[in-house]
């Protein structure tokens, strides 16, 4: 029993941290709003993209007459540059809203999961009724809605890779596959630029940390003429020598993006591609843990690996045929 | 002291560490050449022309649990040429940490001998570390953090200041986004100050020994962010006790570090210490001294470094720093600052 109340003081410990940071429904309507905001945007994106194409079109049709109408076209054009402005300021404000909604929605999932394990908690101490139950039921459906998105491929690597162009008599099913694997293709194209800027966000992260180690490693170090860094040095713990043990040894991860770039691996892992000696390799049940940043790194590494060579098989099962 | 290693024992387990292999070796050595001034009372008001050496290697032994290493030292500085002060820093390190689900421990144990030498001067003084901690992650990316350990300080400046100290401090941290963090706790530390001072008593030379037991404790507090741009600071607020002070007495610790890399090969730090302490006297003093804390180690001080990365195992880079003591109660203070320009070649 004394188990238990331990648990439920340290989880309510860490409720009062993080729910008294941000109160939760201060972050539930926020992100309302963001949302509403964002709909709004990419609704204006969406309207001023098909009014550019118009105009493009007109203006194309415009040209081709044998006696096109200069002034009409100027017209057309300047319109068109208004338009494509307006444009990129509304995809601007849809991207920092887009930004701004993943940055609460991770904060929502975290405010949730803590919830919902308190609650269990509480249940596991004995606890148990209908009101806790739907509480639990409740909070999860929360969570849900705000969990964060997956990167997995829609199709199945295994069966793409299977597809032979050459081996199909029929030019509808030719057509048809041609075009399953153009679609296969640029999904692997929009997956790798993620992989590839989230690696290099991670990249820029690893080598920060590692430059401001290694300078105050040396400030450390440095003492002139008389002792001076002692302290710092014996009053503190080890990596107190760096004053960056607050960022860990090395800086720990787990957040969800982890985990979903695991997931892709696995789905990626066809077994037809030849890879060399992978270095990472891991089971999803291990993934419940955090891992540090140059693990992190690994994983993306392999994650833009796999991509990449399926990216390489599919171009050249377009390109043969 | 309590506890003594040698610089030796490293050596030899760099030698002997049944895992070695070449790959895992890094090797740094870096050339500074530079302009250094200090004020302060006689020989510590210098102004000269510096320049420093600065070698390391260092063994790493990573797997996916464990990570170990084994690192060694050198720093031979000169102030001036002719009729020159040397000073040589020579520390050895060796740490240690395991993986184990949601917890990481480690241990680190670490010496520095320094010498400085001229002009009428010779100081020496060493220091020991022993350190374990450990970081148990509790919830998703939140964790306790505990760090205990035992710390020696030996200097010889005619006089010899010893100084033992044991330390535990606990931290609780969270992160509030992927980002940003902060954490929050407490310092605990006890130290022995043992100092025998040669002071001339009616013209005759005798020696005073002086000793003092103390606590120092108090809150902590760290913040941390860290995506293209990397700020962090961190606070302590100690409580002093010592039968030399009276309460309330206490010190005011703040670090403040920021960095970026910019340009892809251009990189820039800061550092800034500031230390602050309000002692009240107790009047138990021993011939007008008093043996407070590491008389030598109060400082606050700037440090900023420019660095362009060449190549891969080139960098050259230009350091500032500022630094400024108080020493023995406040009575007597050294400042000084410096400009240097340096080159470091790395292979790791």
């Amino acid at each position: 029993m004394k188990r238990y109340y331990y648990k439920i003081a340290v989880l309510f410990f860490f409720n009062f941290v993080y729910l008294n940071s941000q109160s939760l429904t201060e972050l539930e309507i926020k992100y309302e709003r963001l949302e509403k905001e964002y709909l709004k945007e990419n609704a204006a994106v969406d309207s001023l993209g098909t009014l550019i194409l118009r105009r493009a079109a007109l203006i194309d049709s415009e040209k081709k007459k044998s006696n096109p109408d200069e002034d009409k076209i100027i017209e057309l054009m300047s319109g068109s540059a208004t338009l494509s402005n307006n444009l990129e300021r509304h995809t601007k404000r849809a991207n920092k809203l887009e930004e701004n909604i993943e940055q609460i929605k991770q904060q929502l999932y975290k405010n949730y999961s803590v919830i919902i394990d308190s609650l269990k908690v509480l249940i596991s101490s004995g606890k148990e009724n209908a009101n806790i139950n739907s509480m639990i039921f409740f909070y999860t459906e929360k969570r849900l809605l705000v969990s964060p998105k997956i990167p997995m491929l829609s199709f199945n690597p295994q069966k793409v890779l299977k597809i032979d162009l050459k081996k199909l008599k029929e030019p509808g099913e030719k057509t048809l596959f041609r075009e399953y694997l153009n679609n296969a293709l640029s999904e692997v194209n929009t997956l790798l630029a993620s992989v590839e800027s989230e690696s290099k966000e991670i990249g820029q992260i690893v080598d920060l940390e590692k430059k401001t180690k290694r300078f105050l490693e040396d400030t450390e170090f440095e003492s002139g003429m008389i002792p001076r860094s002692i302290s710092r040095e014996t009053g503190g713990a080890p990596e107190d020598n760096t004053g960056l043990d607050f960022l860990g040894p090395e800086s720990r991860s787990n957040d969800s993006n982890v985990k979903a770039y695991n997931s892709l691996l696995n789905q990626l892992n066809t077994g037809n591609i030849q890879t060399p000696d992978l270095s990472w390799n891991r089971p999803m049940n291990e993934m419940e843990k955090s891992i540090d940043m140059k693990e992190y790194q690994k994983l993306l590494k392999e994650v833009k690996l796999r991509l990449q060579e399926l990216k390489l098989v599919l171009a050249n099962k377009i390109d043969i045929q | 002291m309590i506890f003594k290693s040698d610089p030796l024992i490293f050596l030899l387990c760099i030698f002997l560490y049944p895992h070695f292999s070449l790959p895992q070796l890094g090797l740094r050595i870096n050339g500074e050449f530079g302009y250094y001034k200090s004020t302060g009372e006689e020989s510590f008001k210098q102004d000269d022309v510096l320049t420093r050496l600065d070698g390391s290697a260092k063994y790493n032994y990573e797997d996916e649990k464990r990570n170990a290493s084994l690192q060694l030292r050198g720093r031979p500085e000169f102030y001036r040429f002719k009729n020159s002060i040397a000073s040589v820093k020579i520390k050895a390190e060796g740490n240690f940490s395991q993986d184990e689900e949601n917890l990481i421990w480690g241990a680190n144990l670490s010496q520095q001998k320094n010498i400085f030498n001229g002009r009428g001067l010779k100081i020496d003084y060493d220091i020991l570390l022993a350190s374990a901690q450990t970081q148990w992650f509790i919830e998703d990316e939140n964790s306790f953090q505990a760090n205990f350990g035992y710390a020696f300080q030996n200097i010889n400046n005619g006089g010899n200041y010893k100084l033992d100290l044991f330390f535990f401090d606990l931290l609780l941290l969270n992160s509030a986004d992927r980002y940003f963090k902060y954490g929050y706790g407490i310092y605990v530390e006890r130290f022995l100050i043992n100092n025998v001072l040669n002071v001339i008593k009616e013209g005759l030379n005798s020696e005073i020994k002086l000793m003092s037991n103390g606590w120092r404790y108090g809150p902590e507090l760290s913040l941390s962010f860290l995506r293209s741009l990397i700020i962090t600071a961190d606070y302590r607020f100690l409580i002093h006790e010592s039968k030399f002070t009276k309460n309330l007495s206490y010190e005011h610790w703040i670090r403040f570090v920021a960095g970026t890399i910019f340009l892809n090969d251009w990189s820039v730090f800061v550092l800034a210490d500031y230390y602050t302490r309000k002692f009240r006297l107790s009047g138990s003093s021993i011939d007008s001294i008093n043996p407070l804390y590491t008389p030598l180690n109060l400082e606050n001080r700037v440090y900023l470094k420019l660095s362009n990365t060449v190549t891969q195992n080139f960098e050259v880079y230009s350091k500032m720093g500022y630094f400024k003591d108080n020493l023995y109660e406040n009575e007597l203070s050294i400042e000084g600052w410096n400009l240097l320009l340096g080159v470091e070649f790395n292979w790791e």
